[in-house]
């Protein structure tokens, strides 16, 4: 019996279990997805949008750019919590004494240190009386809470200032207000207030909070002035109007270092930071990184960068470490992009993904499979019995990595699940635990065979002569689109798309179709999803 | 991870250089002079499961004639003030209606007492879960007794990377998990770090800003929909406490600052450990001194991790360790060796605490440490037979120098039993179905 022959026999009894899982542990299951496009969307029944708790990430860009903060003061802020490798979930991420304490000591830090660099540079005005101060609270209030103060916040501000301003005088005073308002719900939460009446079962959002929707999704941080002016102009509610706001955030420079935040959630890539790799170099996994950031950047940015490019561009970016791994010319300086062709195709073969998605000292087989089924195909599998042993077997200088994980297989109880998930991982072969590309293991040849089984898109199903084949295949994949889409979304809303965000995706994922699988789309996509500019009805709407 | 601030350390030695002294020269417990002295606890985590034949002492005739087993030989001259415990089993997590899986849950019921919510954390293996369900020992206990301290507790870290369910083990109420600081240098400026009301001005300026907040807190209410309210009067609650501690009288306990950690050490690298390990401890020990808080935790990584212990030559991922074969005796003896360092680590913070005088005796006579572990034996997963090791007697409320084999309680007795040594009167803790009374033997 051939390889593809036995999966497919094993492929019924997958699929029973996958029956018997929906019985039992439904919630490993991947929902089916919707496939009918609809119009209008109904979001009555969708998540209410909670208060987002700022991240690190977006503290340290937004103090930035309402300060000119250039230090980062967050490295001592305790880390949000992760799910599914985002860090940005507005459920999870709540205040604890911790982030408290941080919370105070970074404003105590940082508004001194703004008022070092010149107030003026916040809001200029000339002289320092009463005139000038309400200008300031109403200029910088605007910015640090991303729209006009309403009365009572102008009050508390204006009150602290003239408690002050007598003993400490006037720019003291000023500076204790930016201290105030970093500590400020509404500048630490962006809210989405309760208002408007409900229309179609949902609500569109307040101008305000669409402009910092699109500026935290794009850029992780505030609005800029021109988002502000939009906002106060009531030009972010027109499709048009949306878009041209996201292509002009996508073509600023603050977009780039958030697509690699996203990139680095997405593929999981927090977890290179403590990588332990037999016979790595020093510095290795920063290598890595550095690489992998240079590549995603690379396809991501290019003219028509699409899904296309990211798994099949040949380009990996090498500097001397790696070069002397992968027994490659070093560059002159830095990082070099090389065309590894035939060799290496698309993310899946870049050199970050496959060290990390190993062991220490052997390729792993399930690591491989299962990344692709969760990340890039949102199809996972079924987690092992709670008793199993699923430590990698020791290395056996008499076989290779494959006849040593084929027990998985032959073994009925774990075959199961392990057949949607090995000969994924069994296709990545031909490349070891550092990523180097293999032709024999212990002697013995490389079988890079393997095979896409239930992978939720039939159109790639079937034997996969090697990773490279895999990457190609993905990159076709309607699948593929709809998890990657799925993935931006979970990015973009501070939480996992809902049964009502189908038809989110559904409109979004044609849009990204028509332009070719364009990455950039995606994003721009999103913007005018229904469920990013629209949210379901507050029981306190009027 | 590297610090790119040098402003911020600069401002921290032109503001304390002048002050500082060694840790623990001529340390003295500062509330000293309060009778009975404070009682303090620590909990203490270690993951993945232990090696449970090096782990169990030898039985004698009766609880106090035991053998300690090789794992607590760095523990021998602290025998009689160990408690060790068989039988206690973490019947909460294998609830049929829990979450997750084995680690999560283990993790989540081991100081809790209580299953995990639904949620969308992943273990390893795809099984999902959310927060534990309610307070764990050491919130409990800080409400009781740490009221009237900078910080109501302190939360630390040796290399806890992972933020999720298998990341943390305190929990200030149900899906309210507290993070730990991995960073020496943060325990340190969340300890000494913070403005000396001195001048009349200061106080002004200091009060007068904290009332802006609350006044923005209460302008931005009728904004909120409920869900978002209960979110941000937690909030509005800690910036209440945070500011009626730093109101309470004067900082540090007293205690001269001691000089602050290496800014340049990276405690994410696995070679750092040991040293992140001990500093944490020292922090720890000099906040109990200066009274600065009385309730602690150190946790080391995380549930499910696959960290190295390169000090006792053990190059293997954890998590892969600890699911050995039973027939693997290089393996159980590798893992053997990871917990013994873990018992040094403790025997350290033992003579730390027990180098500081307060009243007649030490810091360490009127302090409960409590080690425990989110899975017994890790091939299995095994959620009987937990290693809960008790180090200390909190002010003699405790009997120690005994082995108990209780033969199948659920932990939310034991911890019922450690919260009673702090004044805890409620008749159970934990989850209600698993819920009983105080373990017979150990109170005094």
């Amino acid at each position: 019996m051939n390889t593809w022959t036995r999966f497919r026999s094993a492929r019924s009894a997958f699929v029973a279990i996958v029956a018997w899982c929906a019985l039992g542990c439904d919630s490993f299951m991947p929902t089916p997805p919707v496939d009918e496009p609809v119009d209008a969307c109904d979001l009555a029944t969708a998540p209410l949008p909670e208060a987002r708790l700022l991240t690190r990430s977006e503290y340290r860009r937004t103090v930035q750019a309402l300060l000119g903060e250039p230090d980062d003061p967050t490295s001592g802020f305790p880390h949000e919590p992760e799910v599914d490798g985002f860090t940005n979930n507005a459920r999870s991420h709540r205040a604890n004494p911790l982030l408290v304490e941080s919370f105070m000591r970074a404003a105590a830090l940082l508004a001194p240190r703004a008022k070092e660099r010149g107030l003026d540079l916040i809001v200029p005005c000339e002289g320092e009386d009463a005139a000038c101060a309400d200008l300031f609270i109403e200029g910088f209030g605007r910015r640090a809470f991303r729209r006009p103060l309403d009365h009572g916040e102008t009050i508390a501000f204006k009150t602290l200032y003239s408690r002050l301003v007598a003993s400490l005088g006037h720019e003291e005073a000023l500076t204790a207000v930016i201290e105030a308002a970093l500590q400020s719900p509404q500048f630490l939460y962006r809210v989405e207030a309760p208002r408007d009446l409900p229309e179609f079962g949902s609500v569109a959002l307040g101008p305000y909070e669409m402009a910092s929707r699109l500026s935290y999704f794009l850029w992780g941080t505030m609005p800029d002035e021109e988002l502000l002016s939009a906002a106060a102009n009531g030009e972010l509610s027109l499709d048009a109007d949306i878009e041209r706001q996201a292509r002009r955030l996508l073509a600023d420079e603050r977009a780039h270092e958030r697509v690699l935040e996203f990139h680095h959630a997405w593929l999981g890539l927090a977890q290179l930071t403590s990588l332990t790799r037999e016979r790595a170099p020093e510095g290795f996994s920063a290598s890595l990184r550095q690489s992998l950031d240079a590549f995603v950047s690379d396809v991501f940015w290019r003219p028509g960068g699409s899904l296309n490019d990211l798994f099949t561009s040949p380009t990996v970016y090498i500097d001397a470490r790696l070069a002397d791994v992968y027994e490659l010319a070093p560059p002159m300086q830095g990082f070099d992009a090389r065309d590894l062709r035939p060799h290496r195709s698309g993310l899946l073969t870049q050199p970050a993904l496959l060290a990390l998605l190993a062991n220490d000292d052997q390729s792993s087989p399930i690591r491989r499979g299962v990344f692709v089924r969760d990340r890039l195909l949102c199809a996972p599998v079924p987690a092992p019995p709670p008793s199993v042993d699923n430590s990698p077997p020791d290395p056996d200088p008499s076989l290779t990595t494959r006849q040593r994980f084929a027990v998985h297989t032959e073994d009925d109880e774990c075959a199961t699940c392990h057949l949607a998930i090995d000969p994924i991982g069994f296709s990545f072969e031909g490349f070891d635990h550092l990523g180097r590309a293999r032709s024999e293991e212990n002697g013995l040849p490389i079988d890079t065979s393997g095979a896409l089984i239930d992978s939720g898109d039939a159109a790639i199903d079937g034997p996969l002569a090697s990773a490279l084949e895999l990457g190609a295949r993905l990159s076709g994949s309607r699948e593929v689109v709809r998890c990657v889409t799925r993935k931006w979304f979970t990015f973009a809303l501070g939480r996992p798309a809902g049964a009502s965000d189908e038809c989110s995706l559904d409109q979004a994922q044609a849009r990204v179709q028509q332009t070719g699988g364009s990455v950039t789309e995606i994003l721009v996509a999103l913007t005018l999803s229904p469920s990013f500019r629209r949210r379901a009805p507050h029981p306190e709407d009027p | 991870m590297k610090r790119t601030h040098p402003t911020r350390r600069h401002f921290l030695h032109a503001s304390i250089g002048a002050l500082a002294l060694p840790l623990f020269d001529s340390l003295r417990a500062s509330a000293a002079s309060e009778t009975p002295p404070p009682k303090r606890l620590v909990l203490l985590y270690t993951p993945n499961g232990t090696a449970p034949d090096a782990w169990f002492p030898t039985p004698g005739a009766t609880p106090s004639q035991f053998t300690l087993n090789s794992i607590h030989q760095p523990l021998a001259d602290y025998r009689d003030r160990l408690v060790l415990l068989r039988g206690v089993h973490n019947e909460v997590a294998q609830d049929p209606n829990n979450n997750g899986g084995p680690h999560q849950r283990g993790i989540g019921a081991l100081f809790t007492g209580q299953i995990l919510g639904e949620g969308d954390f992943k273990d390893g293996c795809g099984a999902t879960a959310g927060w534990a369900a309610g307070r764990s020992i050491d919130q409990e206990v800080a409400a009781l007794i740490g009221q009237d301290t900078l910080l109501g507790s302190l939360e630390l870290g040796v290399r806890c990377m992972d933020n999720d369910v298998q990341g943390r083990i305190c929990y200030a109420g149900p899906g309210q998990p507290l993070p730990p600081i991995n960073e020496p240098i943060t325990t340190y400026e969340r300890l000494f770090f913070r403005t000396t009301p001195t001048a009349p001005d200061t106080n002004l300026r200091a009060q007068s800003i904290l009332a802006a907040v609350n006044d923005q807190f209460t302008a931005l209410r009728p904004r909120l929909g409920q869900t978002d309210r209960v979110k941000l009067d937690e909030h509005l609650a800690l910036v209440e406490d945070l500011e009626r501690r730093m109101g309470l009288g004067s900082s540090n306990g007293g205690c001269a600052v001691p000089l602050p950690p290496s800014s340049e050490l990276n405690a994410d690298d696995e070679t750092t450990m040991p040293e992140v390990s001990r500093l944490q401890m020292d922090l720890l020990a000099v906040a109990f001194a200066c009274d600065l808080t009385r309730v602690g935790s150190i946790q080391y990584s995380t549930g499910f991790n696959r960290i190295r212990y390169p000090w006792v030559e053990s190059l293997e991922e954890g998590h892969s360790l600890s699911h050995s074969g039973d027939s693997d005796t290089a393996a159980w003896s590798r893992l053997a060796a990871r917990q013994a360092w873990h018992a040094s680590e403790l025997a350290y913070l033992m003579q730390k605490l027990d180098s500081i005088p307060e009243g007649d005796g030490t810091v360490l006579d009127n302090t409960l440490i409590v080690w425990g572990n989110e899975v017994s034996k890790g091939n299995s997963h095994s959620l009987q037979n937990i290693p809960y090791l008790l180090a200390g007697s909190a002010g003699g409320a405790l009997h120690t120098g005994q082995f108990l084999d209780l033969e199948g309680v659920s932990n939310t007795r034991l911890l019922l039993t450690i919260l009673r040594a702090y004044g805890y009167t409620a008749p159970t803790f934990g989850h209600v179905d698993y819920a009983g009374d105080v373990i017979p033997g150990l109170l005094v």
